[in-house]
């Protein structure tokens, strides 16, 4: 059995978290790009209609209070594997499904304790308290908790997975456009409709996807739990005993962090920087570089940070400083460039060994003069041998 | 406020505001390039200094024009002074006897034999990259190195390796030339021991064309 623990509105969760005066406050989430539009929104402003899909002008005519948020999907995501992170504490295999909206994190059924303790970190990190469905696969846990609206846990058993999902609106299943557009004019409005279908001609008229969503209707889901691993990553934190209004002071301290970080990495590189700010009107703010090149040294580092730093106007003193450096790995080797020039004592005889294997069609050799009598001829006199390395 | 009206004033005003390197003589550009002695004294004089390091040096000069001996008395000075030798020998044909005539440390000499003018090419760039401090002899003869010579200008900027081309016809791709001409064999009792040659400096870039003459005695002695 397997349990989906669910957490909506989770985008604007973490909007909240990191803002407590976005508390009962409705909020859009809109993307980044040139023509912004609504990824995900909190309940209040659910409530009043705004979905995604919906321009930031559409939005306010349907809430004109609506608070309008860039939306941050590092941070999101970051939130979500730390939360998973937790979880793999007390269960040895946790699946996150990210999105803005809504985020669900799959484990392994265990006791209803556990899963009660599961639920409890949760609450506990965010604030809000996520809805679990239990199942015998992914899908049918996954419909279970996003119909459960309460704390307890919804179990559907073994054998009742199509009875169960029947009611359901046949658009919770992955629809291609297609099918999206085609259903409806059959007269399929949900799951049990859909899986009622014969399955030859399923398969006839919607193909191979088609056939596995009717199997997902049939509450048959092969698909294992893909367990999320954590990736190594460093990080360094620094709480202030005042609040610091300089970027002096900060970058001092940036400075330091940023020497230790440096020593953790120990011939590594990392190529995701992330810099928390916490003010001291409570709210957090993170600023996210992933440089063009992967920064294993203390100045490139300390010269992002310093990046990092400047996009935040010190309006607010800063009473905490957190870095975070995701994305480690092995150190690359750097192509030579043609203006750096090594200052090399080495012996030509040290290098040699080198250049005899990359210069196979070349011969190193050095001369020796042999003990032979003068009258004979020059090349007798001498020997070429190949020249050896120390 | 203080208003310099003398230049050398201005000079000394720039120095201290932005460091004694923000001005200086053409004179003292020169001092920066760095040379190693070829162990001849009017060669040296010629090259104020001798074959630059970091630059492309050729020396040019048809058969029995005295240019391999020249150069094997230039190897045997610079091994005496602590500096190394790698002899790409493009012609295979390097003469050991020779070689130990004028003083060559034979155990201390890395001689390599490429087929292909490329692959020494290809060599030379390694050891510029790496900077080793040593002195490169390209023993082209009459191989012709090609356009790729021209690209070691760039790889060799700012290393330490010294590169000296020995070559019958200069390739003008060099940044120091300097040609050799025999004018005269020199007797000692009806018994030829050495020649007289013409140096000219046809390329430098510091220094102006100039001739000189000297003899290279077969004994290892050279005069002017």
């Amino acid at each position: 059995m397997l349990s989906c623990l669910v957490m909506r509105y989770f985008a604007a969760i973490i909007e909240t978290k990191f803002n407590p005066d976005l508390k009962n406050k409705p909020m859009a989430i809109v993307s980044t790009n040139a023509r912004p539009k609504v990824i995900a929104t909190d309940e209040l402003a659910y409530k009043t209609g705004v979905v995604s899909n919906l321009t930031i002008k559409q939005a306010q005519v349907l809430c004109p209070t609506t608070e309008i948020i860039r939306c941050k999907h590092d941070t999101y995501q970051r939130i979500a594997h730390e939360i998973a992170e937790l979880l793999l504490d007390y269960t040895h295999k946790v699946e996150v499904e990210y999105q803005p909206t809504t985020t669900a994190w799959y484990v392994e059924t265990v006791s209803l304790e556990e899963l009660q303790q599961l639920q409890k970190i949760i609450a506990t990190y965010l604030g809000i308290t996520p809805t679990i469905g239990i199942g015998s696969n992914k899908f049918v846990a996954r419909v279970a908790s996003a119909s459960n609206f309460q704390d307890k846990a919804l179990q559907v058993k073994t054998g009742d997975e199509a009875k169960f999902l029947a009611q359901f609106p046949v658009e919770l299943l992955p629809l291609d456009k297609d099918m999206k557009r085609r259903l409806p004019l059959l007269g399929i409005k949900t799951l049990g409709q859909y899986a009622k279908l014969p399955r030859g001609s399923v398969l006839e008229q919607f193909g191979k996807h088609g056939r596995w969503l009717h199997d997902l209707a049939n509450g048959k889901d092969i698909r294992p739990l893909q367990s999320y691993i954590p990736a190594p990553k460093l990080h360094q934190n620094y709480q202030t005993d005042e609040a610091i209004t300089s970027y002096e002071i900060i970058k001092r301290i940036l400075e330091q962090l940023s020497a230790l970080l440096v020593h953790q990495l120990n011939q590594q590189e990392t190529g995701h920087v992330i810099l928390t700010l916490e003010l001291e009107n409570k709210t957090t703010v993170e600023h996210h570089i992933q440089p063009p090149e992967a920064i294993s040294t203390h100045d490139a580092l300390l010269r992002h940070l310093e990046t990092l730093l400047y996009r935040q106007p010190l309006l607010s003193a800063i009473v905490g400083i957190s870095i975070f450096l995701q994305e480690l790995q092995e150190l690359t080797p750097k192509q030579l460039s043609m203006f750096d020039t090594v200052s090399n004592s080495q012996s030509v005889f040290e290098i040699l060994p080198k250049w005899q294997k990359r210069y196979q069609e070349i011969d190193f050799v050095q001369a020796n003069i042999l003990d032979t009598p003068a009258c004979y001829i020059p090349s007798e006199q001498y020997q070429l041998q190949p020249a050896v390395g120390i | 406020m203080y208003q310099p009206t003398r230049l050398e004033d201005v000079i000394t005003e720039l120095k201290k505001r932005y460091g004694h390197q923000i001005i200086h003589s053409a004179n003292q550009l020169e001092l920066d390039i760095k040379s190693i002695n070829t162990g001849i004294r009017v060669l040296d004089s010629l090259l104020k200094g001798g074959l630059l390091l970091g630059y492309l040096n050729e020396i040019v000069g048809k058969p029995t024009s005295g240019a391999t001996s020249l150069i094997h008395c230039i190897t045997g000075y610079v091994q005496k002074h602590g500096r190394e030798v790698v002899y790409i020998d493009l012609e295979q044909c390097f003469d050991p006897l020779h070689a130990i005539e004028n003083d060559i440390n034979l155990s201390q000499l890395l001689i390599v034999q490429p087929s292909e003018p490329n692959h020494a090419l290809a060599l030379i760039r390694d050891i510029s990259i790496q900077s080793l401090p040593c002195l490169v002899i390209l023993d082209a003869g009459n191989i012709s190195l090609g356009k790729q010579f021209n690209r070691l200008e760039l790889r060799l900027a700012q290393s330490s390796t010294c590169v000296l081309a020995l070559t019958t016809q200069s390739t003008q791709q060099s940044q120091v030339i300097v040609t050799l001409k025999r004018v005269a064999w020199l007797y000692t009792d009806k018994k030829i021991t050495g020649y007289r040659v013409i140096s000219e400096l046809s390329k430098h870039p510091n220094l102006a064309i100039k001739q000189i003459e000297f003899d290279i005695h077969f004994e290892g002695g050279k005069d002017a």
